[in-house]
């Protein structure tokens, strides 16, 4: 019995990346100590990932930071290619929405821009990091959250949220959707300004491994380790 | 003074003797030419281009560089497995593995990928390869005597054969893997000297026809849906998915087996890494060749890559 070999080859040329997005609450309450941290740990970051090219071959790192409104103030880069780390400003109040918002508009344009270019894309990865409680009406960031995560969407991403300072738990757990050791909050007693560094260099190790687990042909979201952080424990269930 | 024999005159020191008249240099033979670096298949990687970090042990077993081959009357079989470059920066081992075996009246082609995110699956994919090549010998028996001519040389009884040698070889696979440590991929072809190719896998690794210069792939790729997979089915598993598959092999035409290290470049790569292996694999090449092009430098791709491949002689055109 014979078949018919299952199809040819394609015909565009193409190289796998991994995307990942830093969505930082810059709203009025990162001021100070946290926002100082993170402008710090940036360069470090930008360092590590840019300067390996082992990952950076792989990686694609884009910073969005959301307050009253979000913006995107370092497009999906090669932090190869990348001098300097755009600083934070923290001010305003916190829109999840917004970041909600920017997020699926930036990933849907980056993505076309960056399979014009020729490369092929893992499902992006989202750190969400916020010290506080969205301001925004609960119905308006859950409804921006569920046209990010809309299962529908093709590029939807996978979330890790972090949070600290007046961070809610239970918000955390919806916004990475209530999944395994997706949800990390600060211990009880952890200080911004320690939790911060932290959080940063446990990003650059994400990365890291998360880029090696390209190379062993299964790309994989490694969450950061973070020991002034405790996973936040979900419903299985759901 | 002395009454004896004059002597000769000493003969003046080599420094202080009229210089001669330079005679050209002989050229001083090389033993061998340098090996120029693998190639770059689109857009170079540089970190393939950093120095691989010693190991701390490494034996033939689980070398970086694997290259082997051989013909007989029917078949020729070439190998090539090389260590990803993220493991040889890292200093591990590779954790593909392959294995031919020669059957009566067939051959059997065997690749693993072991599982990256699963500690030992190096170990797994080797133990994987040998069961599956042992399981296949067990289908098909002892060589018949020169006078029989029984149904084991019926083509259809060759073909049934193949067959079931491909679901013995993955179960026996699954046992191997699950002995130990680890978990693995695998594929598996069988080949009748005069018919047509079996094969059966379990996860991403895969085989190919080139048909003139063309690439057609024997299993469905993970749909295009503009989003790269991340999971991959592996071995051990309670009810493993097993993806059979069947193919004419004509002649001029290449059977590879090849893990994703390779397959996900040959994809991503239709003006680059397809025919630059389509090129080499027209015809059987030397081993050495072939695990050289093998390591291309291509950006991003930095797997594991084992490529075999089988072209039956006793049709082509050597």
């Amino acid at each position: 019995m014979e078949t018919e070999s299952v199809g040819p080859v394609g015909v565009e040329e193409r190289y796998a990346v991994f995307p990942f997005y830093l969505c930082l609450d810059a709203s009025a309450s990162m001021a100070g100590a946290p926002v100082e941290s993170v402008n710090r740990q940036l360069p470090l970051l930008r360092a590590a990932v840019g300067e390996d090219p082992a990952v950076a071959e792989v990686i694609r790192f884009g910073i969005v930071t959301f307050n009253d409104r979000a913006e995107t103030t370092l497009p999906l880069s090669d932090l190869s290619m990348i001098e300097s780390m755009p600083p934070v400003v923290a001010q305003g109040r916190t829109s999840y929405a917004a970041a909600f918002d920017h997020l699926r508009a930036v990933i849907e344009d980056d993505y076309h821009a960056s399979r014009a270019r020729g490369d092929r894309w893992y499902r992006p990865a989202v750190i969400f990091v916020s010290d506080g409680r969205p301001t925004d009406d609960r119905e308006r960031w859950l409804a921006a959250h569920s046209r990010l995560t809309d299962p529908g969407w093709k590029r939807r991403p996978n979330i890790l949220a972090f949070g600290f300072g007046d961070a809610d738990s239970a918000v955390l757990a919806q916004v990475s959707e209530r999944k395994p050791n997706r949800a990390f909050i600060a211990a009880e007693g952890a200080e911004p300004a320690a939790v911060v560094p932290e959080l940063l260099a446990g990003l650059i190790q994400s990365i890291v491994s998360s880029s090696a687990s390209v190379y062993t042909g299964e790309a994989q979201l490694v969450p950061p380790e973070v020991p002034s952080m405790v996973p936040i424990p979900v419903d299985q269930l759901d | 003074m002395s009454d004896g024999p004059p002597t000769h005159e000493p003969e003046p020191a080599a420094a202080a003797r009229p210089a001669a008249a330079p005679s050209p240099p002989e050229p001083v033979p090389e033993p061998w030419e340098p090996v120029p670096e693998p190639p770059a298949l689109g857009r170079p990687s540089p970190a393939a281009a950093r120095p691989a970090l010693l190991r701390p042990a490494a034996g033939v077993e689980a070398a970086a560089y694997r290259a082997d081959g051989g013909d007989d009357e029917v078949w020729a079989v070439r190998a090539a497995s090389v260590a990803g470059v993220r493991h040889r920066l890292a200093g591990d081992g590779p954790e593909d593995a392959y294995a031919w075996v020669r059957l009566p009246g067939a051959v059997a082609l065997i690749v693993a990928d072991g599982v990256g995110s699963v500690p030992g699956s190096g170990g797994a994919a080797r133990r994987a390869v040998q069961a599956a090549g042992e399981a296949a010998a067990a289908v098909f028996g002892p060589a018949p005597a020169p006078d029989e001519d029984g149904s084991a040389h019926d083509p259809a009884e060759r073909d049934r054969l193949a067959g079931a040698a491909c679901m013995e070889a993955v179960a026996a696979a699954g046992r191997a893997a699950g002995e130990g440590p680890g978990a693995t991929t695998i594929v598996v072809a069988v080949v009748a000297d005069a018919g047509g190719a079996r094969l059966a896998r379990v996860g991403d690794s895969t085989a190919f026809v080139l048909r003139g210069g063309a690439w057609h792939e024997l299993f469905a790729a993970d749909p295009d849906d503009g989003i790269g997979s991340t999971a991959t089915a592996a071995l051990p598993a309670a009810t493993p998915a097993v993806e059979p598959a069947e193919v004419p092999l004509g002649p001029d035409e290449a059977l590879v087996l090849a893990t994703d290290g390779i397959a996900d470049p040959l994809r991503d790569g239709p003006t680059t890494v397809a025919p630059a292996l389509g090129a080499a694999l027209r015809r059987p090449p030397a081993p050495l060749a072939l695990a050289w092009l093998t390591d291309f430098s291509r950006q991003g791709c930095h797997d594991d890559r084992t490529v075999l491949a089988a072209w039956r002689r006793d049709v082509s055109a050597d």
